[in-house]
C-alpha cells in the first residue's frame, strides 16, 4: 500500500499521454466503427442488406475512403477485430488507410456482457482472459488505443452496489493491462437511457458510477493522463414524460463530470447512446458552451450518430458508394465545426483563468516540456 | 444507492458555495489561528511567555486588530473554541471584529487524534459526537466554515489501508454534518513530512489518500462545491538527503491534485506543515506558476508560517505590539 512499484516507466507514460492527446486534439473526435457482427446485423437489416463479411468490408471501406477532409475532425477510429485485418478493394489494409490520414487506430477488446447472478438483469463485461497477449498483438498490428464497454441501467432497483463495483473493477483491470502494452484505454461505463427516470436521477447515478470508476482506476494504479473516458451524457430516460433542453442536459452533464473526473484525464469522448445525429450534435455543442469550468477536452465518440445517414445513402448499392461516403464526411465536419470554435474559446478561457490565479500564462512550448517533466511523476 | 434523497436544498447549496468562494476569493488565503491550548503552550514557551488564557487572548487580539489591509489577503480565519468567545480590550467579540473586516470566521471542530489499535501508531480523529448540535451553535455564534484535521504518516508500513479508509470516512462524516448546519467543511488529510522518504513516495501516498478521501465524500453525498481541501504539499521527508526545488515540489503537488481532486472543489488551501515562512511562500508561488492546468483556486491556510515572526516580534511585551502587527501584515502580504 505505501510503496510504489512503478507500473509504467517515464517513456511508457509519455507514449500513452501523447497518444491520448493526439486522439482528442482540438476539433477532433472518434469514429466508433467497432460494431460487432451481431450489431452490424441490426444495422444492415435496417437498410435491407445481408450481413456477410464482404458486405461489412464494403461498408467500412466506404467510411474509410473518405477524403482528407475528415483528417481534421477525426482523431481516432475504433475497429472491431475482424475489420482490423480487412483491406480495401486495392488490397490496402484498412489500418494503413486510416494511419495514412494521420488518424489513430483503436480496437474494441471486450467480449461482450455477461449476467451478474442474483441481480435484476444486470451485467458485467468479459474479456480479461489473455487480454495482455491480445493487446501486445494488436499493438504490433497497428492499434494505439482500445475500447471496453460496460453497461449499467437505471430502474427502481438498479444499478446495484455490486454492479457498480464490479463494472468499475473490470474497467480498471482492462485499463491497467492496456497501458502495460502501450495501448491507451478508453474507459466506457455506459448508463443506458432506457427507462422513465428524470434528468436529476440520471445525474445522481452518473456521479456515483464515475466516482467508483475513478476510485478503482486509482486502486489499480492506472495512469490517468494516458486514458480517455467515454461516458453517457446525462439525460432523462427515453420514456420520461419531462423533456429537457440541450442546455439542461449540458449543465447536468458537466456538473456530474466536474464532481468526479479528475482534471488529469486527457479527454472525455461522449457516446451517442441512441440519440439521433441531430440531438447528439446539439447536445455536444451545448456541453462545450456550458459556462462551468471544464478542465478536459470534451468531444465525441460516435457510431450511429456519424453513420446513420451514410448507411441510408448506401443501402448496399455500389453506385451509392461515393454519395454515402460524402454523407459521412458531412456529419463528421458538422461535428468538427461546432467543436472547433469552442475549442478556441476554451483555450482563451484557460489563459484567462491562469492570469486570474496569478500564475504566469505559459505558451504551449512551455506546457509540453512541462508535460515531459510530469511523466516522471 | 440508486435513489437520491436530497441532502441539501438548492438554497443551502447556494449558501455553502458562496461561503467557499468568499474564503478563497482571488488573492486571499486562510489564517489558521486555531492552535489548541496545548499547542499554544509550545508556541508561547518558545518566546518565554506563560500559557495563560489572557496571554492567548492578547496574542489573538494582536493578530485580529492588525491593519485592515490584511482583508485583501485573508479570506478566512480559523478559530479555536476558546477564542471564538473572547473579546478585545474594548469588549468587541473576536468573531465580530474579524467579520467587520469582511473576513469569514471558521472554527476548528475536531477533538484531536485517537490511536488506531493494531496499527503502527497510526491515528484517526475524534469529535463526531454531538457534532451536529455543536455546528448549529457555532453557526449562530458567527462561524461559516469549519476545520477538521486528520493525520497520516509515511514509513515502511504506513499509511496502512485501515488508516487511509478510516480517516477518509471520518472526514466525510464531519463534512456531511457541517453542511447540514450551513458550515463549509475544510477537509484536511495531512500527511506528515516526518521521515526520509523521497518526493515521489510522498506523491504516491498523497494520491492514494486523496483518492480515498474523494470517494468517501462522494459516498457520503457531500456537496463538493461547498467544501475546501487543506492538503499537505508534496515534499520529500524532512530527513530525506535529497532536497527538491520549489519547482519540483510544485510539479509533484499539482500532478497529484490533478489526478485526484475533482474540478468541482472550489479551492485548495495548503497547510504549511512545519515549513519555514520562507519555504511555504516560495513553494506556494511555484505551485501557482506551474504550467499544468489547475481548475481550483490554490492558496494557503497557514498557522506557523504566518505567525512565527509575529510571535518573535511580540515576545510577550505589550510595547512590541506595533512591531509584531507589522510583522504579521508583512507575512500575510507575501
Amino acid at each position: 500500500m505505501p510503496h510504489q512499484y512503478p507500473a509504467l516507466s517515464p517513456e511508457q507514460k509519455k507514449e500513452l499521454s501523447d497518444i491520448a492527446q493526439q486522439i482528442i486534439a482540438p476539433g477532433k473526435g472518434i469514429l466508433a466503427a467497432d460494431e460487432s457482427v451481431g450489431s452490424m446485423a441490426k444495422r444492415l437489416n435496417q437498410i435491407g442488406v445481408e450481413n456477410t463479411e464482404e458486405n461489412r468490408r464494403l461498408y467500412r471501406q466506404l467510411l474509410f475512403s473518405a477524403d482528407e477532409r475528415i483528417n481534421s475532425c477525426i482523431g481516432g477510429v475504433i475497429f472491431f477485430h475482424e475489420t482490423l485485418y480487412q483491406s480495401n478493394d486495392d488490397g490496402t489494409p484498412f489500418v494503413q488507410m486510416i494511419k495514412d490520414k494521420g488518424i489513430l487506430v483503436g480496437i474494441k477488446v471486450d467480449k461482450g456482457v455477461v449476467p451478474l447472478a442474483g441481480t435484476n438483469g444486470e451485467t458485467t463485461t468479459q474479456g480479461l482472459d489473455g487480454l495482455s497477449e491480445r493487446c501486445a498483438q494488436y499493438k504490433k498490428d497497428g492499434a494505439d488505443f482500445a475500447k471496453w464497454r460496460c453497461v449499467l441501467k437505471i430502474s427502481e432497483t438498479t444499478p446495484s452496489e455490486l454492479s457498480i463495483l464490479e463494472n468499475a473493477n473490470v474497467l480498471a483491470r482492462y485499463a491497467s493491462i492496456c497501458q502495460q502494452n502501450g495501448i491507451v484505454p478508453i474507459v466506457e461505463p455506459e448508463i443506458l437511457p432506457d427507462g422513465e427516470h428524470d434528468l436529476k436521477r440520471c445525474q445522481y447515478i452518473t456521479e456515483k458510477v464515475l466516482a467508483a470508476v475513478y476510485k478503482a482506476l486509482s486502486d489499480h494504479h492506472v495512469y490517468l493522463e494516458g486514458t480517455l473516458l467515454k461516458p453517457n451524457m446525462v439525460t432523462a430516460g427515453h420514456a420520461c414524460p419531462s423533456k429537457y433542453t440541450a442546455e439542461e442536459i449540458a449543465m447536468a452533464t458537466v456538473t456530474a463530470l466536474r464532481r468526479t473526473v479528475p482534471p488529469a484525464v486527457a479527454g472525455i469522448t461522449f457516446l451517442s447512446g441512441g440519440q439521433s445525429e441531430e440531438e447528439a450534435s446539439l447536445n455536444l455543442n451545448a456541453i462545450n458552451n456550458c459556462p462551468l469550468g471544464r478542465p478536459w477536452a470534451l468531444t465525441f465518440s460516435y457510431g450511429r450518430a456519424l453513420q446513420a445517414s451514410a448507411l441510408n445513402a448506401w443501402r448496399g448499392q455500389k453506385d451509392n458508394e461515393s454519395a454515402a461516403t460524402e454523407e459521412f464526411i458531412k456529419r463528421a465536419e458538422v461535428r468538427k465545426e461546432r467543436h472547433h470554435e469552442h475549442s478556441v474559446r476554451r483555450l482563451g478561457q484557460c489563459l484567462r483563468r491562469l492570469l486570474l490565479h496569478g500564475g504566469v500564462p505559459s505558451h504551449y512550448g512551455n506546457l509540453y516540456s512541462c508535460l515531459r517533466e510530469r511523466e516522471k511523476c | 444507492m440508486t435513489h437520491q434523497f436530497t441532502a441539501l436544498t438548492p438554497e443551502q447549496k447556494q449558501e455553502l458555495s458562496s461561503i467557499a468562494q468568499r474564503v478563497v476569493a482571488t488573492g486571499k488565503g486562510i489564517l489558521a489561528a486555531d492552535e489548541s491550548t496545548g499547542t499554544m503552550g509550545k508556541r508561547l514557551e518558545k518566546i518565554h511567555v506563560e500559557n495563560t488564557e489572557e496571554n492567548r487572548r492578547y496574542f489573538r487580539q494582536l493578530l485580529f486588530t492588525a491593519d485592515s489591509t490584511i482583508s485583501q489577503c485573508i479570506g478566512g480565519v480559523i478559530f479555536f473554541h476558546e477564542t471564538l468567545y473572547q473579546k478585545t480590550d474594548a469588549g468587541v467579540p473576536f468573531p465580530n471584529l474579524v467579520k467587520d473586516k469582511g473576513i469569514v470566521v471558521g472554527i476548528k471542530v475536531d477533538k484531536g487524534t485517537a490511536v488506531l489499535t493494531g496499527t503502527d501508531a497510526e491515528t484517526t480523529t475524534q469529535g463526531l459526537d454531538g457534532l451536529g448540535e455543536r455546528c448549529a451553535q457555532y453557526k449562530k455564534d458567527g462561524a461559516d466554515f469549519a476545520k477538521w484535521r486528520c493525520v497520516l504518516k509515511i514509513s515502511d508500513s504506513c499509511p496502512s489501508s485501515l488508516a487511509i479508509a478510516e480517516n477518509a470516512n471520518v472526514l466525510a462524516r464531519y463534512a456531511s454534518i457541517c453542511q447540514q448546519n450551513g458550515l463549509v467543511p475544510i477537509v484536511e488529510p495531512e500527511i506528515l513530512p516526518d521521515g526520509d522518504h523521497s518526493l515521489l513516495r510522498c506523491q504516491y501516498v498523497t494520491e492514494k489518500v486523496l483518492a480515498a478521501v474523494y470517494k468517501a465524500l462522494n459516498d457520503h453525498h457531500v456537496y463538493l462545491e461547498g467544501t475546501l481541501l487543506k492538503p499537505n504539499m508534496v515534499t520529500a521527508g524532512q530527513a530525506c538527503p535529497k532536497k527538491p526545488s520549489p519547482a519540483e515540489i510544485a510539479m509533484a503537488t499539482v500532478t497529484a491534485l490533478r489526478r485526484t481532486v475533482p474540478a468541482a472543489v472550489p479551492g485548495i488551501c495548503f497547510l504549511s506543515g512545519g515549513q519555514s515562512e520562507e519555504d511555504a511562500s516560495l513553494n506556494l508561488n511555484a505551485i501557482n506558476q506551474c504550467p499544468l492546468p489547475k481548475p481550483w483556486k490554490l492558496t494557503f491556510s497557514y498557522g506557523r508560517a504566518l505567525q512565527a515572526s509575529t510571535l518573535s516580534a511580540w515576545a510577550g511585551k505589550p510595547g512590541n505590539l506595533q512591531a509584531a502587527q507589522a510583522a504579521f501584515t508583512e507575512r500575510a502580504k507575501v
